[in-house]
């Protein structure tokens, strides 16, 4: 559904990502793990058009996007959930809904879109309930889910979710990564970009590790998590109780830093 | 009882052309969140247009009026791309404010070029005869302006409300990025408000074009009247652009009838510092505010830049020493030597200007008004009281303070946009005073007889002395400026201007720090207006107007902000070049709004900063300048 | 145990918050023996960052009474109370961008200088000696956190983990009695959780009260020593990791039934 090849994006000209290939086949869940400013924010926004790809091309459904504008990939079923939820924090739930369905409303019905809306408040109830209120003054994890529901008004083909966890507390968590194992079921393909290795990687069919902008391994997500090198040297995963560069040394010297200056 | 009727209809038709006038800063608001200043050069430029068709093609007014308005939305498609979209796209909020002033520069310069300075009419719509109502006369063109305010207005408030574009003009506000992930064009949004309030302001410009003569520069004027009327209302709501406008009209038109003349842009400017400070949001604000967080500002902060203490000493030598070995060459001609020492005492101004922008981070437009209170008290007590000229450039920096303190406790609880608004009002406000004090001041035709600079009976009175005056002054004062932003002082300014919230969470009280930088830009525009006084032996209000308020801030983005050498660069590229190169002075302000709006655009840092860092690319290894800052993932 | 160390680091009353009708903060009181760490946990819209907010006076509590080392701060404006000694960091690192790293590091210092500006003005060497003071001691807690090397960078040009990390440094710097901490691991893998989770327990050594919200329960549960869970905008629950743990009902509704 979705082909990365030799891709290259970033910033002012400089890029951050370097020559990325990627594949997500469809109805699958493809994780994209790796460290803080690894480059997978950076990948997503080059696929949604956000910011101007610097080489390699991307194939959407067998045609080229490379050269697409954001909307257009938007009307091609190809929908981005931000990092940080980026909701329209002035406007009303439904209202925020009802822009997730912006370009539908050239030609769907009003009522197609109130269908739309229905099947949304069936599945994130708690958005119904606060449907008239303000979207700034909803709790971190119903924004999230709003955002995410957001997205989902478009009726995309392919959802890429960026950092869907982040700053929710643990049971939200679990409830996140159901939601997104439950579209799957729906024959949504799903691109995870995610700082949390080992939640997405269990939901995940296949996993890339980004490292300095490089695709560092990919492959099976079972085989990703199983080999504990890689979990402990890529991932991060499993270092419990082994504090990095913080050993005995530097606690005493912070120590005795924070006491010299009280 | 009758008169107060005919006064109120003035005022009611007043209050049309402001509301027309906020409308545009209203639509630009609502979809960019961003000011547009050059809302009324649009205006003017309809209306040139329009009174040029019909006196040298002689097509009747209607027609005339509709080329107007095309033109005007060409251009403003134009400038729109090539400058304001880009602008937002790259920019902070206060750096996309001065870009506007650029705009509105550039304009009034090329009108200037083209039209001259004389002043225009255009014929009115329907006749000139006043239909008179139980008494009451009211000019046809009177009604022809309220009928399209009646229009406009409710054609905009039913596009922003009930249309698909309408709430898409709403989500770019709100949240670009989002919008531009839910598949609105957002830049295409942007482009289509900005010219859309360029062809409402066209429309504007012609229907008041026959009421009120105008020149190339009134643009400024009608800026300033809608912007204040759109910040009454409530900035972003249309309905609140004309009831702001109302209520300006309204009490302009009877405080002139019944105080004067003078008090009734006084009024106009107070019951506006009244608003900002009881209500900084209007009459009717916009639904919910936006959140303030400068985490919502994913674009180009400045350049970090830092130059070691013994550079920065090192660099001052080179600037004062650059400075003197332009003398000898200067002596030759006695206008070059004129240029040079106006360029030092403008840029003791703009020093100040740089401290409280470049390193506080607020904008103010109003240091004209600092160096008029500064000139006048000087030269009036010189000239008046025969008051020695030092204790009278005392006075008048003590003046200076207690003005801003005062202006400064008021509007420092309101942030950015609106303290230069607050400042903007004060320099009108200084503006109206002087030329209305006449007795005090001279008026329009200013203050003669004011005597040389002189201290301890040595008289400063060759342009030679005066030059050694100020170099003087801007050695100790770039030494003194240079050593507190170096420590604790300047961190805490920066870190007031990068994040105020989380400077308080480390106990700087933000409040404090915002005056004190405000005080300190006050009083050395006092102080450089002072020494002006004392130079030219003359001082008119155009010398420390509002437009030098506007000119000294392209000097500073020119130069450099946060660079307290740099606006050198910017002062005497806008004041050298033209006594220099003679036949560009027609061009000049043309020519330093272009400036200002390529600097704020492709040179964040300035020339200054610019060429710095370019210099220490040469010569990594000596460091002392750090890596240069490009974008925010 | 002598007098002055039973005065709690942080004394929280009764204390609540509404916005707009909603209540967002309902009578929470607990509070922070002095040297030790306090977790704050609970789910998403608890209040948690509001409480934070309200004790450093970002916002204004409706009632109740907040006291720092038995000194009331609740009517205090936000920089009186971190000249105190009270210094928070946010839950999204607000470093000054436009800033060196060196330069955010000694920006912490703020609340400690005491030489005026003017004197800074006129390199009086009081004003210098302080400075130097100051750029030592943030370079020397600047090689402590590994950070040295870039401290002439733009803060805004490191990762989104160092930051978080220079933001903790910046509030060390103010030599903090109490140390407020919102989400420190938000965003961090497993093997920089631990090196948090170390750090944390070296600023406990030093002297320094902490404050921590928290979601990451391995964390919480290993450096804490007592937890205050808040649901809803109410103290549902005090006590130490291993009674928290043992809570029912607290581990249902916020941590989920799975794991524990």
């Amino acid at each position: 559904m979705l082909e990365l090849r030799n891709l290259s994006a970033g910033y002012g000209g400089r890029p951050v990502i370097h020559g990325i290939d990627l594949d997500v086949k469809a109805g699958e869940i493809v994780a994209l793990v790796g460290a803080n400013g690894a480059g997978k924010s950076t990948l997503a926004k080059a696929l949604s058009g956000l910011l101007p790809c610097l080489g390699g091309t991307i194939r959407f459904r067998g045609q080229p996007i490379t050269a697409l504008s954001p909307a257009d990939r938007v009307r091609e079923g190809l929908i981005h959930v931000p990092e940080g939820r980026q909701i329209f924090v002035g406007l009303t739930v439904e209202q925020n809904l009802e822009l997730g369905a912006y370009l539908r409303r050239a030609d769907a019905s009003r009522n197609e879109i109130e269908q739309g809306l229905t099947a949304v408040y069936a599945r994130f109830p708690v958005l119904g309930d606060r449907a008239t209120g303000i979207a700034g003054n909803l709790s971190g994890g119903q924004q999230q889910m709003l955002a995410i529901a957001r997205g989902l008004m478009a009726r995309p083909q392919l959802l890429i979710l960026d950092e869907p966890s982040l700053g929710l507390s643990p049971s939200l968590v679990k409830e996140v990564f159901q939601l997104i194992a439950s579209l799957r079921e729906q024959g949504l393909a799903i691109l995870l970009a995610e700082q949390n290795a080992r939640m997405s990687l269990a939901i995940a069919d296949r996993g890339y590790v980004i490292e300095n902008g490089r695709v560092a391994l990919s492959g099976n997500a079972v085989d990703l998590v199983a080999s504990e090198d890689i979990a402990a040297r890529y991932l991060g995963i499993g270092a419990v109780g082994h504090a990095g560069r913080f050993d005995a040394a530097i606690h005493d010297r912070l120590v005795a830093a924070i006491r010299r200056q009280t | 009882m009758h008169q107060a009727i005919q006064i109120a209809v003035g005022g009611l038709l007043q209050g049309c052309i402001f509301g027309l006038l906020a409308l545009g800063f209203s639509l630009i608001y609502r979809v960019t969140a961003a000011v547009n200043l050059a809302q009324g050069a649009f205006c003017i430029f309809a209306a040139l247009v329009t009174s040029s068709c019909e006196q040298a093609f002689g097509m009747p007014v209607m027609i005339a009026g509709l080329v107007g308005v095309a033109a005007t939305a060409a251009l403003s498609a134009l400038l729109g791309a090539a400058v304001f979209v880009p602008g937002l796209a790259r920019l902070p909020g206060s750096t996309m404010f001065i870009l506007t002033v650029g705009l509105l520069t550039i304009l009034q310069g090329a009108s200037l070029v083209v039209w001259g300075s004389q002043s225009y009419t255009l014929t009115t719509f329907s006749g000139e005869r006043p239909i008179s109502l139980l008494g009451i006369s009211i000019p046809t063109q009177g009604l022809w302006l309220i009928g399209v305010t009646i229009v406009i207005t409710s054609a905009l408030a039913l596009l922003l409300a009930r249309t698909r574009m309408g709430r898409a003009f709403r989500a770019c506000a709100e949240n670009p990025l989002a919008a531009n992930l839910m598949g609105i064009g957002v830049r295409r949004m942007q482009l289509l408000s900005f010219v859309l309030a360029a062809v409402i302001g066209g429309i504007a410009g012609i229907v008041i074009g026959p009421i009120t003569s105008f020149q190339f520069d009134t643009g400024g004027m009608y800026t300033m009247f809608g912007f204040i009327a759109a910040v009454i209302g409530g900035i972003g709501s249309p309905l609140g652009a004309v009831v702001g406008g109302l209520c300006l009209g309204l009490a302009t038109q009877f405080a002139a009838a019944y105080m004067s003349s003078l008090f009734s842009n006084a009024l106009a400017l107070s019951l506006l510092l009244v608003i900002l400070i009881w209500r900084p949001s209007g009459i009717f604000s916009s639904g919910p505010a936006r959140r303030q967080d400068v985490r919502d500002e994913p674009r180009i902060h400045r350049a970090v830049i830092r130059l070691g203490l013994r550079r920065g000493l090192l660099l001052s030598a080179v600037a004062a020493a650059g400075l003197l070995g332009a003398l000898p060459w200067g002596l030759q001609s006695g206008g070059l030597m004129s240029s040079v020492v106006i360029t030092a005492i403008l840029f003791l101004a703009v020093i100040g200007l740089d401290v409280l922008m470049g390193f506080a981070g607020q904008v103010s437009l109003g240091q004209g008004g600092f160096m008029a209170i500064g000139g006048y008290t000087a030269s009036i007590l010189a000239v008046r009281y025969d008051v020695p000229p030092l204790v009278g450039t005392l006075a008048g920096i003590a003046l200076s303070l207690v003005c801003a303190l005062i202006l400064g406790i008021g509007a420092m609880r309101l942030r950015g946009l609106y303290l230069a608004i607050a400042t903007l009002a004060f320099g009108l406000l200084v503006d109206s005073l002087t030329v209305g004090l006449e007795n005090l001041t001279g008026g329009p035709s200013g203050l003669v007889g004011i005597p040389s600079f002189s201290l301890g009976g040595f008289v400063f009175d060759t342009p030679l002395r005066n030059f050694y005056l100020i170099a003087a002054i801007l050695v100790v004062i770039l030494t003194v400026l240079t050593a507190g932003m170096r420590g604790g002082f300047g961190r805490a300014l920066l870190a007031v201007r990068a994040d105020p919230l989380a400077a308080a969470a480390l106990g700087v009280d933000v409040r404090r720090y915002k005056i004190g930088a405000f005080c300190i830009c006050a009083a050395l525009g006092s102080l450089a207006g002072s020494l002006y006084g004392f130079y030219f032996h003359f001082l008119s209000p155009e010398m420390v107007g509002t437009p030098i308020s506007f000119q000294m801030l392209a000097m500073l983005v020119i130069g450099g902000e946060g660079t307290l050498f740099g606006p050198l660069c910017g002062v005497a590229l806008i004041t050298l070049l033209p006594t220099i190169f003679q036949p560009l002075a027609q061009y000049k302000t043309m020519g330093s709004g272009l400036l200002l709006i390529l600097c704020a655009l492709y040179l964040p840092s300035g020339i200054f900063g610019t060429a710095i860092t370019w210099l220490m690319r040469m010569r990594p290894e000596r460091g002392g300048v750090l890596a240069v800052r490009r974008s925010t993932p | 145990m002598n007098a002055p160390s039973e005065v709690p680091a942080l004394d929280i009353r009764g204390i609540n918050k509404t916005f707009g009708g909603v209540q967002a903060i309902f009578d929470a009181s607990f509070s922070v023996a002095p040297g030790t760490v306090t977790a704050l946990i609970g789910p998403n819209g608890a209040g948690k960052t509001t409480l934070f907010n309200l004790i450093t006076n970002l916002l204004p509590p409706n009632s109740g009474s907040i006291q720092f080392f038995g000194q009331s701060i609740g009517q205090m404006a936000a920089e009186k109370i971190a000249a105190l000694g009270l210094i928070r960091a946010f839950q999204t690192a607000r470093i000054f961008p436009g800033m060196t790293v060196l330069e955010n590091v000694a920006m912490g210092a703020h609340r400690l200088m005491k030489v005026p500006a003017y004197r800074q003005m006129l390199l009086s060497s009081a004003a210098r000696r302080e400075e130097r003071d100051v750029r030592r001691r943030a370079e020397m807690l600047l090689d402590i956190a590994g950070l040295h090397g870039e401290r002439n960078r733009a803060a805004s040009d490191l990762p989104m983990g160092a930051q978080k990390l220079l933001e903790v440094i910046r509030a060390l710097m103010a030599a903090p009695r109490l140390l407020l901490l919102d989400e420190p691991a938000a965003g961090l893998n497993d093997t920089e959780t631990a090196e948090l989770a170390a750090m944390l327990g070296a600023i406990r050594d030093g002297g320094v009260t902490l404050l921590v919200v928290e979601h990451n329960m391995s964390l919480v549960m290993g450096v804490a020593d007592q937890i205050v869970v808040l649901d809803a905008g109410r103290t549902v629950a005090i006590g130490t990791p291993s009674e928290i743990r043992n809570n029912r009902a607290v581990i249902e509704a916020y941590i989920g039934r799975e794991d524990g």
